[in-house]
């Protein structure tokens, strides 16, 4: 087996970009592509290296038989075959024909698929306080007669919940969004893409008029300058950035530009990196369009005839000349007028936006300004101009609907789209939540914590691990509780019934990948024990609740995977994501990107093409809304000021952010959570709650006079917290706390100290790093400064109403019987 | 007449004043909503931008100013940068609860429609006033610091209700800053104050996106809060 992450750059296949002809070729709709010779059709010059891991003392040989997947690991959208041997899954190989990573594997993809522990095979519900073993029959019957008594209280619909992961397949998602929209009628849908994909998405809607990446990967091999703002391509991304990294080694490398912290590996290769200060990326943003746009290097007719905002985008970004963005940034103005540069010269440019933009202080406005970059310079549409938005995996979610937004990129607010899906699934267009925003994740909790919330439905989903305080809430009395998973997770202990799911490559589906491909990942061995496909649950769901639709008909009218595809596509039908022309069949000779219609033999590879923007009032996702505050500028305004298919240039003033260092608080915190241990435990009365670990560089000890062990006061501009100093800290300017089972009060105070910010358009807590200055509060030991914490935890003890299998035997620490084995 | 605008101005400034102060306390309020983090500081810190700016406009209208008030042009220009002149000790906070501006006729609070209870906002705004003035001197309000340990479960918010009732109270205080500022640019065009007007032009805007913000939050919160019933006594199917 290669051992890649020990060698990385050991197996390269540097290339050069593709001639003219193939650029020319590559621009051409996809129907008249097709009768091109297809070494030019389909090319991408890109070699094909096929990357293979098998378990130990395997031989390809003596694999049974190759079933098409996708990639587990990553949420890249790479195609993949599952070995099949003696009934398991015993290895994966890159395919070589995908146009997305031509063989290659993601380093993580065989540790993906590895079986982990505490796999469920049966269904478990919760019988005197305790998770017992049960039949189908008795665990969804219980599902059923909760959300029937709760469906006919006043206000039935508001009392049904959704929180849904993003290892479901589309059509999985479609099935819970149909369920849930139409069947049910709650607003109270979203998950885990809240806190990852929502900001991509919010901030493509805002500039392009709906969600969708607008570039290809093949726009790497075009490129002659790739810029990554805040994307550790890496980390996230392996075989993209393989793409990236082979162009670089090849004849006509593409320039590069990478904004982030140090120590990256994209860092280490940039022609320009740019190191800003934590949360000052609109600034820097704001400072290379001002070169951009004062240099002249935008293209003044692509802007005059393919976008809206301009005279506004210049009057904010006048105040930021290079001198000044500089200063706010932290980074030497040569560096940042050298960036604007390349940008300007590029005549090809391709850029990733990560999680270092998406995460941090103003997350949509700054990805909307790298959007300005592309729609300034006319960076869109053609082959070599690509941008992505990266916030996270769950494209799917977003795209059908099991999350916020309503199926096939619609807009809520438009009364017409609204319609249209009543009319698909024939039911009354009252039914479909339309009369208000959907309801956030963090909205649904507290629905579900005041009590209005009596049904929370968890599929593949862990978030009790990762929100504090999520354990107690879960654990309320009136709460009923069920989860979906194929795991015995956090969350899945803290049910009331647990339905175990099939994992992948035990069922079949579709996956979309970052550049709109979507690829089917194929059933390749059987399910352990009674475990059933999340499809198969949800259907027989829907069939348990009788859901109709106005006719009497069931509503949920498919039976497996590729009819509920099928019903999925009548769905986009005409929507910017439109399916209509992917089938199964299709499917299995390769990835097709949406969106695809019926006549083109594959989908469109870039969007945008021409500057025709998804912005009409009949068209577009969004009716647009205030960067800053999230203000909705309803459907009256909009209508007025029709956009008629020209793309937004959003200007934003930077903003700074408790995040940003500055001479009060010149250190950076960030917080790392220790391995979780199981099981949780809630601070009590009378426990000894340890203080938090704070890591010190030594330098910065020596000037504060701090020692090891000291406890020394945690100031930001948001909150105080006291900690424990260690002078372990790698790196002088930043500290981190280590959280390491403090309990909640601790837990939330680290919390709000951390909580820098909301992005009010994606509607997403922003927890970053957090400016902060550090003082001496004692030697470890001083009885007097235990009093702050112990406090707090004597506080939460009173107010905690848990039920008692959930705390832990006080002072004993192991672990209590929760999950019984019959 | 002019002092008749000088009054006006100053209940402008008073109401500017009152929603700064309705926009921290809201925050405070609801400390687990966490979409308030944030945008209730910065619509703050720009209401209490308004009355800064407004100020100028006071002095100009409420001593029977000069006949043309292109003569004072000079002086607001630089308004903006604050000459040590124009730096008065925190006068705006002080005035808005002693009531030193109080010309009469516009009686802050006049908002009770929808049969809704104003006296716990009023309350809530008073109350958040007055901790500002206890503060720490010269301690800017907007980054105010919390207690030193976190507040425990609750923080002292009652639910959906309370929440919808603040940001009902609230938006009646912003519509009246925006009906003011309107009102206020007719009077400048009139007047022939380009500065006013300016002002006007740079500050109802802004109030827009208060109207706006309010009403995109309250259409969040109300179907919840007014169609589903919380369940006092629930009858649990729990085994």
């Amino acid at each position: 087996m290669l051992d890649r992450i020990a060698d990385p750059r050991g197996r390269r296949t540097p290339y050069g970009p593709p001639d003219a002809v193939e650029r020319l070729a590559a621009a051409l709709p996809s129907h008249m592509r097709d009768a091109l010779p297809s070494v030019i059709r389909l090319g991408s010059p890109w070699p094909v290296r096929v990357d293979v891991f098998l378990e130990d003392g395997l031989a390809e040989q003596q694999v049974e038989h190759w079933v098409r997947a996708v990639s587990a690991a990553g949420w890249g959208g790479d195609a993949i075959d599952l070995a099949v041997r003696g009934g398991r899954v015993a290895g994966v190989r890159g395919r070589a024909g995908d146009r997305v990573n031509h063989g290659r594997l993601d380093p993580r993809e065989w540790h993906a698929w590895q079986p982990r522990a505490e796999r469920l095979t049966r269904p478990l519900v919760r019988e005197d306080g305790r998770l017992v073993e049960a039949t189908w029959e008795t665990a969804m019957d219980r599902v059923v007669a909760r959300s029937r008594e709760l469906l006919a209280r006043p206000g039935g619909w508001g009392r049904l919940a959704f929180h849904t992961g993003t290892r479901l397949f589309l059509e999985e998602h479609y099935t819970l969004a149909v369920i849930g929209k139409a069947g049910i009628g709650t607003p109270h849908m979203d998950g885990d893409t809240r806190w990852g994909a929502a900001a991509a998405a919010a901030a493509l809607a805002a500039s392009f008029g709906a969600d969708g990446q607008p570039g290809s990967y093949t726009d790497v091999d075009h490129c002659d300058a790739l810029a990554l703002w805040g994307h550790d391509c890496t980390a996230s991304h392996p075989v993209l950035w393989e793409r990236m990294l082979d162009r670089r080694l090849g004849p006509g490398p593409p320039a590069m530009i990478v904004v982030g912290p140090e120590g990256t590996a994209a860092a280490g290769e940039a022609d320009v990196h740019l190191a800003v200060r934590p949360g000052t990326n609109v600034a820097l943003l704001n400072g290379l369009l001002h070169e951009l746009i004062a240099g002249g290097w935008h293209d003044a007719a692509y802007v005059a005839a393919h976008t809206v905002g301009f005279e506004r985008l210049w009057r904010v970004v006048e105040a930021y000349p290079a001198k000044r963005a500089a200063e706010i940034c932290g980074v030497p103005v040569a560096l940042i007028e050298q960036a604007a540069e390349i940008l300007g010269a590029a005549e090809r440019l391709v850029s990733t936006v990560g999680q270092d933009f998406l995460g941090s202080n103003q997350a949509t406005a700054a990805a909307c300004q790298v959007n300005n970059v592309h729609l300034l310079r006319g960076m869109l549409g053609r082959p070599g101009a690509g941008l992505f938005q990266l916030g996270g995996p769950g494209c799917d979610a977003l795209e059908a609907g099991s999350a916020a937004d309503l199926p096939g990129l619609r807009n809520w607010a438009d009364t017409g789209h609204v319609r249209e899906l009543a009319d698909l699934w024939n039911v009354d267009p009252a039914v479909i939540p339309h009369w208000g925003p959907a309801t956030h994740a963090g909205q649904i909790l507290r629905y579900a914590e005041e009590g209005s919330v009596g049904l929370l439905w968890i599929t593949a989903s862990d978030p009790a691990a990762t929100t504090p305080g999520l354990d107690r809430i879960l654990g309320r009395e009136d709460l009923f509780v069920v989860v979906q998973d194929p795991y015995l997770t956090e969350t899945a202990r803290l049910a009331d019934v647990v339905l175990p799911a099939a994992a992948w490559g035990e069922r079949t589906g579709t996956v979309t990948g970052a550049d709109r491909t979507v690829h089917l990942c194929e059933k390749a061995v059987e399910p352990p024990g009674e475990a059933r496909t999340d499809l198969g649950i949800l259907l027989d769901y829907a069939r348990r609740m009788d859901l109709r639709d106005r006719d009497g008909r069931p509503l949920v009218h498919w039976t497996d995977a590729e009819s509920a595809f099928e019903a999925w596509k009548a769905c986009t039908r005409g929507r910017p994501c439109d399916h209509t022309g992917i089938t199964y069949e299709r499917l299995r000779a390769g990835g097709i990107q949406w969106p695809c219609a019926p006549s083109s033999s594959h989908g469109v590879e870039r969007l945008y093409a021409g500057g025709r923007f998804a912005t009409s009032p009949g068209h577009c996702q969004t009716f647009g809304a205030d960067l800053a505050t999230g203000a909705e500028y309803g459907e009256e305004r909009y209508r007025t000021g029709d956009p008629g298919g020209r793309a937004f240039l959003h200007a934003a003033e930077f903003e700074p952010s408790p995040e940003v260092a500055d001479d009060q608080h010149p250190l950076v915190l960030t917080t790392r959570r220790a391995p979780r241990r199981f099981p949780v435990r809630l601070a009590r009365l009378g426990d000894a709650v340890p203080e938090p670990c704070l890591e010190v560089h030594p330098g910065d000890a020596a000037v504060l006079g701090v020692e090891d062990g000291d406890l020394v006061r945690v100031e930001s501009r948001l909150g105080v917290l006291e900690a424990v100093a260690r002078l372990s800290g790698g790196r002088p300017g930043a500290v981190v706390l280590v959280l390491d089972g403090q309990g909640e009060a601790v837990t939330r105070a680290a919390e709000e100290l951390t909580l820098t910010a909301w992005d009010a358009v994606s509607r997403r807590p922003l927890r970053t790093a957090v400016a902060v200055r550090l003082l001496k509060a004692g030697r470890r030991g001083d009885a007097s400064l235990d009093e702050g914490l112990c406090s707090a935890a004597a506080h939460l003890g009173r107010g905690a109403a848990v039920r008692p299998e959930v705390t832990a035997a006080a002072g004993g620490g192991e672990a209590p019987e929760r999950y019984e084995e019959v | 007449m002019s002092e008749h605008l000088a009054r006006y101005l100053e209940t402008l400034s008073r109401t500017q004043h009152e929603l700064s102060s309705g926009f921290r306390a809201l925050r405070r309020g609801h400390p687990r909503e966490p979409d308030l983090c944030g945008v209730c500081e910065r619509l703050a810190a720009q209401c209490r931008d308004h009355a800064e700016r407004l100020k100028p406009f006071l002095r100009r209208y409420r001593s029977g100013g000069p006949r043309d008030p292109r003569a004072l042009g000079a002086e607001t220009r630089t308004a903006g940068l604050r000459p040590p002149g124009f730096e008065a000790p925190r006068l705006e906070t002080a005035s808005f609860d002693a009531g030193a501006l109080d010309g009469g006729g516009f009686d802050a609070g006049g908002f009770d429609a929808a049969g809704l209870e104003t006296a716990d906002l009023q309350r809530v705004v008073r109350a958040a006033a007055e901790r500002e003035r206890a503060g720490v001197e010269g301690a800017d309000p907007g980054t105010a610091r919390r207690p030193r340990v976190t507040p425990g479960r609750g923080g002292g918010d009652g639910g959906g209700l309370v929440l919808l009732r603040d940001l009902h109270g609230l938006y009646l205080l912003a519509t009246e800053c925006d009906l003011s500022w309107s009102v206020l640019a007719q009077a400048a065009r009139g007047l022939r104050d380009d500065d006013l007007l300016d002002l006007t032009r740079h500050c109802a805007p802004e109030t827009a996106v208060h109207l706006l913000w309010l009403r995109t939050r309250m259409s969040q919160a109300a179907p919840q809060v007014l169609a589903v019933p919380r369940s006092e006594n629930d009858d649990k199917v729990r085994h």
